[in-house]
């Protein structure tokens, strides 16, 4: 996919992924020595961005499954379609097959309806398989992955083991909701991701927000910093900090004052209590 | 190369990184690809080795310690560098000003109060260097507040706190806290939240320089010291510093909800019994009225109900804090939770966490609870006072959780009263945040209260504390 960590970084910042050292080696890494990504880190600094980016930049196919509490194999690996083989027994006893030939057949490929990961174990080509917040999975969904993960193959008891046609680059986001045993993280590259600097999210706004002014973009990014170091329920991300953005230049502004802020500040903010924190503290926070 | 990574991971096991050999031969096979720069290096290691956010802080120390050419050589290179700064041991002298060159003859201050007030200079300098925020100021100021310990000794090993304590004292530290605060006033949000930064980067500066001296000083042993100190799961509650106390208020938050969803998995996964028939109907609609998979009835857990009485003496303060924030995290296992806190005499609490972060119900006990009458812990008087005041919210399905050391400063025991809360409760457990070994020294006694308790557990560190909630719920 990739040959050096240059060209992670030079593919990635063409698909609008500004990525720096760290995540390239982490994502090169992953696709060289075969293992899963593994990206935690708080909700909306672009865990789920990455993944996207990296389908993008490697021209494949994303195949994306999103994990939640219940979640289990006949979800995510693949499933007999029960009404679609019960029609077909029905069908075949008005006709002269036999128990065994009905028998026979109603394993085969037709029936069953394959999920995200036995897609991605039997594309073609390389695609890249996002298993989007895996910390909201059950314990026991996570040990079922360690199979698919490590040898990149699934043990079904009707068809045996399904080897992988082409290994898939496996990315894995958490938000830290609950810890992964060591043998899952054993498994993987780790990668945390974190709020960027202030120059990186600058440079972040800019690229997706192209038509907002220089200094408006500053601001912005300087308030929503020192609302970061706040202690809040809830601290504003990257996703937050852009939507932010987009509605202020929606709204025509070209410079932040306090009622603008506070009458925009739910869009920044999550939760009431941390709101009022802000708006308490409001004038003290604004950049100059 | 090979074997200097195996050392890194060996000292990083030993701080309480979980590294297997699969993971050490990943990371070799990553450097192979990679190469060795400086910055890849670095991020080559971090994204192999560390698969958990709260390993990276002493990941990070680790590695700026172990590829700092300056501590490749140990005790001997160091003694040889040093020399001059082998001094006879003075007593304390005062410690004052900054004019003071570092490295001259001075002994170590040791009171809180040395200084004070006096020193209006180095206060000043203290305060204009948090404000200015240079970093290469912020360095200097560090490293001269390090040097002014003269020599390091084993003893500054042992206990790093107190040898912080001491730096701080030089440096003026709480003066120029205090000076912050008071001008925070007069300043934006910002700027004080930019101090605020500050100063715990210049903490944990300090302990860096602290802890690089005491390697250059010590050698091998010391660095490994260092690391053991770093595994938040062994580590005892009541030498955690600071930023351990957040890191280790987050685990408890995971482990809480670790708690809480086996609870309620297995029981999803575990209906067996009782058939629900309408379901199982209503489902077989969809196979044509076969019913393939039979639907059962649910089954609602029963939930104890508990009542905790932690002791917020300073011996204990801080695993009760603990104690209370995995209680209230998990509360919706518990039909009703009741706590009290308690010096000599014991407060309900409990109205304290309602609709509010645990932070701010912990703090509010402090401000508001009457918990104290004479500020030296005394069981036996609070038992007394429970049963007079307290004594209906016992009964038979109660789990009475005790969180205490049990030092009754020589005070009368008053067993006959405690007897009495166990006989009315359903089951008595006592949570003894001290070592094995000082039960039933000096003022302890432990075993007499012991005696009528179900269960009693020593559970001084995270490890332990897993392990017992694991128990009780």
């Amino acid at each position: 996919m990739f040959s050096s960590i240059q060209e992670v970084k030079e593919k990635l910042t063409k698909q609008q992924y500004l990525i720096n050292d760290r995540l390239a080696t982490a994502v090169f890494l992953a696709a060289k020595l075969h293992k899963p990504l593994l990206i935690e880190g708080p909700a909306g600094v672009g865990k789920t961005e990455l993944a996207k980016a990296v389908a993008k930049a490697v021209d494949t196919e994303l195949i994306r499954l999103q994990c939640y509490e219940g979640l289990d194999e006949s979800k995510a690996l693949f499933e007999w379609n029960y009404q679609k083989q019960l029609l077909r027994i029905q069908a075949n006893h008005l006709t002269e097959k036999t128990w065994e030939e009905t028998k026979a057949n109603i394993f085969s490929e037709e029936f069953y309806l394959a999920r995200p990961i036995m897609k991605a174990l039997q594309a073609e080509k390389p695609v890249v398989l996002l298993v989007d917040e895996l910390d909201k999975s059950d314990e026991e969904f996570e040990s079922f992955l360690l199979e698919a993960l490590s040898d990149y193959q699934v043990s079904i008891p009707e068809l045996g083991t399904v080897k992988a046609k082409s290994i898939p680059l496996v990315v894995l986001t958490s938000n830290n909701y609950r810890d992964f045993s060591d043998a899952l993280k054993r498994r993987c590259i780790h990668l945390y991701i974190d709020y960027p600097s202030f120059e990186r999210e600058l440079a972040i706004v800019r690229l997706k927000v192209p038509n907002i002014n220089e200094a408006l973009a500053e601001k912005i990014v300087k308030f929503v910093q020192s609302v970061r170091k706040m202690v809040l329920k809830k601290s504003p991300s990257i996703s937050e900090t852009l939507d932010w953005a987009r509605t202020l230049v929606l709204l025509g502004v070209d410079t932040l004052d306090e009622e603008l802020v506070m009458n925009t500040l739910n869009i920044l903010l999550k939760y009431q209590q941390d709101i009022k924190k802000v708006e308490e503290r409001i004038g003290g926070l604004l950049p100059e | 190369m090979d074997s200097k990574i195996l050392e890194f991971a060996t000292l990083l096991r030993k701080a309480g990184v979980n590294i297997s050999h699969t993971e050490v031969a990943d990371c070799l096979q990553a450097l192979a690809l990679v190469g060795v720069d400086k910055e890849n290096f670095y991020n080559t290691l971090a994204c192999t080795l560390v698969k958990d956010q709260s390993h990276f802080r002493v990941f990070d120390k680790l590695f700026y310690y172990y590829f700092d050419p300056e501590f490749t050589g140990h005790r001997s290179e160091a003694l040889k560098r040093w020399p001059d700064l082998i001094w006879p041991e003075t007593t304390a002298g005062s410690c004052s000003g900054t004019d003071q060159i570092p490295g001259t003859e001075q002994g170590r201050s040791t009171g809180f109060g040395q200084g004070q007030g006096l020193a209006t200079a180095a206060v000043d300098n203290f305060v204009q260097v948090i404000k200015t925020g240079n970093p290469e100021e912020i360095a200097q100021m560090v490293k001269k507040g390090v040097e002014s310990l003269g020599r390091i000794r084993e003893d500054d090993l042992k206990d790093m706190k107190e040898a912080v304590r001491q730096v701080k004292v030089f440096l003026e530290w709480n003066m120029g806290v205090y000076q912050l605060e008071k001008d925070a006033c007069n300043v934006d949000e910002v700027v004080w939240l930019t101090w605020q930064e500050r100063l715990e980067q210049m903490e944990e500066l300090l302990y860096r320089e602290l802890e690089k001296a005491v390697i250059k000083e010590l050698g091998q042993e010391a660095l490994e010291t260092i690391l053991v100190r770093e595994n938040l799961n062994e580590l005892d509650f009541y030498r955690l510093s600071a930023s351990q106390v957040k890191e280790i208020k987050k685990k408890i938050g995971k482990f809480a909800h670790k708690l809480a969803t086996r609870l309620s998995f297995r029981q999803k996964r575990s209906k067996h019994g009782t058939i629900d028939l309408p379901k199982t109907i209503r489902k077989s609609m969809a196979t044509g009225g076969v019913p393939i998979k039979p639907a059962f009835r649910d089954r609602y857990p029963t939930r104890p109900e508990i009542v905790v009485l932690c002791d917020i003496s300073g011996s204990v303060k801080v695993f009760s804090e603990f104690m209370l924030q995995l209680v209230y995290s998990i509360q919706n296992r518990f039909i009703n939770v009741q706590s009290f806190v308690f010096v000599d005499t014991p407060d309900q609490v409990t109205d304290y966490f309602k609709n509010r972060e645990i932070e701010d119900g912990i703090k509010n006990i402090y401000n508001k609870a009457k918990f104290s009458k004479t500020a030296f812990s005394d069981y036996g008087q609070m038992f007394i006072d429970f049963c007079d005041q307290y004594f209906d919210v016992l009964n038979k399905k109660t789990t009475l959780l005790i969180i205490g050391d049990a030092r009754n400063n020589y005070h009368k025991e008053h067993y006959d009263y405690f007897q009495k809360m166990c006989r009315e409760v359903k089951k008595v457990i006592w949570l003894n945040p001290e070592p094995v070994q000082n039960w039933d020294q000096e003022d302890s006694i432990m075993s007499g209260y012991g005696l009528f308790c179900d269960q009693v557990f020593e559970c001084r560190n995270l490890e332990q504390l897993e392990k017992v909630v694991k128990k009780i719920i």
